[in-house]
C-alpha cells in the first residue's frame, strides 16, 4: 500500500479523536509543503495564507470520505482542493496573482539541502540546466513545465487546469519542453 | 498515456530526465524551508473537534469508541482538546 494512502487508511480506521488528529497532522505535514508551493505558483494576494489554510482544513474535513487507493490519487485529489480554493479567491476579485515562483525561491529550496546533500559541480551545472530551460519559455509553456515537473500533476490534471484534453496537456507539456531545449540551444 | 503519445528522442527525453532531478530536488528543499507550521495545523485540529462535537462522533478517549454511525450513538461523544500529551504532535521532520 502507498505510504500516504496508509495514512489516510488508518484515519479512516480509527475511532478515536486524540490519535485520529495525530495521524492528520502526520498526513498534513507531508503534503502541505507541496499544495503550499502549488498555491504559491498560482496565487500571490493578500489571501494566500488562508487559500492554503482552508486547503487543509477541507483536506483533513474530506479523509474519512476519501475512496482512492493509491497516493498518486491522493495527491491530485489535495491538488483538486487548492486549485478550487484559489480559483474561488480570484473569482471575488482579488486578482493579485502571478502564474510563477520566482528564481530566488527555486533556488532557495535548492540549496537548503545543501548540508545534508551537498550539489556536486556536475549536478549545479545540470540544474542550472533545468532551471534555464524552464526560465526561458513564457507562459504558457512556463506554466505546463511548472505544473509536469515541480508539482508533479499527472497529464489529466493539467489538462483540467488548461482546459484541455489529457493528451492535449501531454502535446504541450512535450512542445514545450522542445522549445525549451531549442531556445536552450540557440 | 501509453500507445496515444508520440516518441520522444533522446534530447528530449534527457532533458525531461533532468528536469524530474530538479524538481525532487526542490520538492524537499521546498518541504525544508516551508513546513506546515504548528498553528495551522492547531487550527485544522480545532476545526476537526468542533466538527466532531457537533456530529457527536469520535471518543476522545481510548476503548470508548462509538464510531461514525451516529444512530449507534448513545449521547454525545466526549472531546478534548488538540494540545494534549501526545508526543508526535510536536515533531516536524
Amino acid at each position: 500500500m502507498d505510504p500516504l494512502i496508509r495514512l489516510v487508511r488508518a484515519y479512516q480506521r480509527c475511532q478515536q479523536a486524540a490519535r485520529k488528529l495525530r495521524i492528520s497532522g502526520k498526513l498534513l505535514r507531508k503534503i502541505g509543503p507541496n499544495l503550499d508551493r502549488y498555491i504559491r505558483s498560482r496565487y500571490r494576494g493578500s489571501a494566500r495564507e488562508d487559500i492554503y489554510q482552508e486547503t487543509l482544513w477541507a483536506i483533513a474535513e474530506g479523509l474519512d470520505d476519501f475512496k482512492g487507493k493509491t497516493d498518486k490519487g491522493f495527491m491530485k485529489w489535495c491538488f483538486g482542493i487548492a486549485r478550487h480554493k484559489v480559483v474561488d479567491e480570484l473569482r471575488k476579485g482579488g486578482r493579485d496573482k502571478t502564474v510563477s515562483l520566482n528564481d530566488g525561491e527555486v533556488w532557495r529550496a535548492i540549496e537548503s539541502l545543501n548540508s545534508e546533500e551537498p550539489l556536486s559541480a556536475q549536478d549545479r551545472l545540470t540544474l542550472k540546466e533545468c532551471m534555464q530551460a524552464v526560465a526561458v519559455v513564457k507562459p504558457p509553456c512556463f506554466d505546463f513545465l511548472l505544473s509536469r515537473y515541480i508539482d508533479g500533476l499527472d497529464y489529466e490534471t493539467i489538462g483540467n487546469e488548461h482546459g484541455i484534453s489529457a493528451r492535449g496537456a501531454w502535446l504541450a507539456v512535450d512542445r514545450c519542453a522542445r522549445l525549451a531545449r531549442k531556445l536552450l540551444g540557440e | 498515456m501509453k500507445g496515444i503519445m508520440p516518441d520522444e528522442d533522446e534530447e528530449i527525453k534527457a532533458l525531461k530526465a533532468k528536469l524530474e532531478k530538479l524538481a525532487d530536488r526542490v520538492r524537499r528543499g521546498w518541504a525544508k524551508l516551508h513546513p506546515v507550521t504548528e498553528a495551522q495545523l492547531a487550527e485544522v485540529n480545532r476545526r476537526l473537534l468542533e466538527k466532531w462535537q457537533q456530529e457527536g462522533i469520535y471518543q476522545a478517549e481510548k476503548g470508548t469508541s462509538k464510531g461514525k454511525d451516529k444512530s449507534k450513538q448513545a449521547k454525545p461523544a466526549q472531546i478534548q482538546k488538540p494540545k494534549t500529551k501526545d508526543h508526535d504532535q510536536g515533531h516536524s521532520h
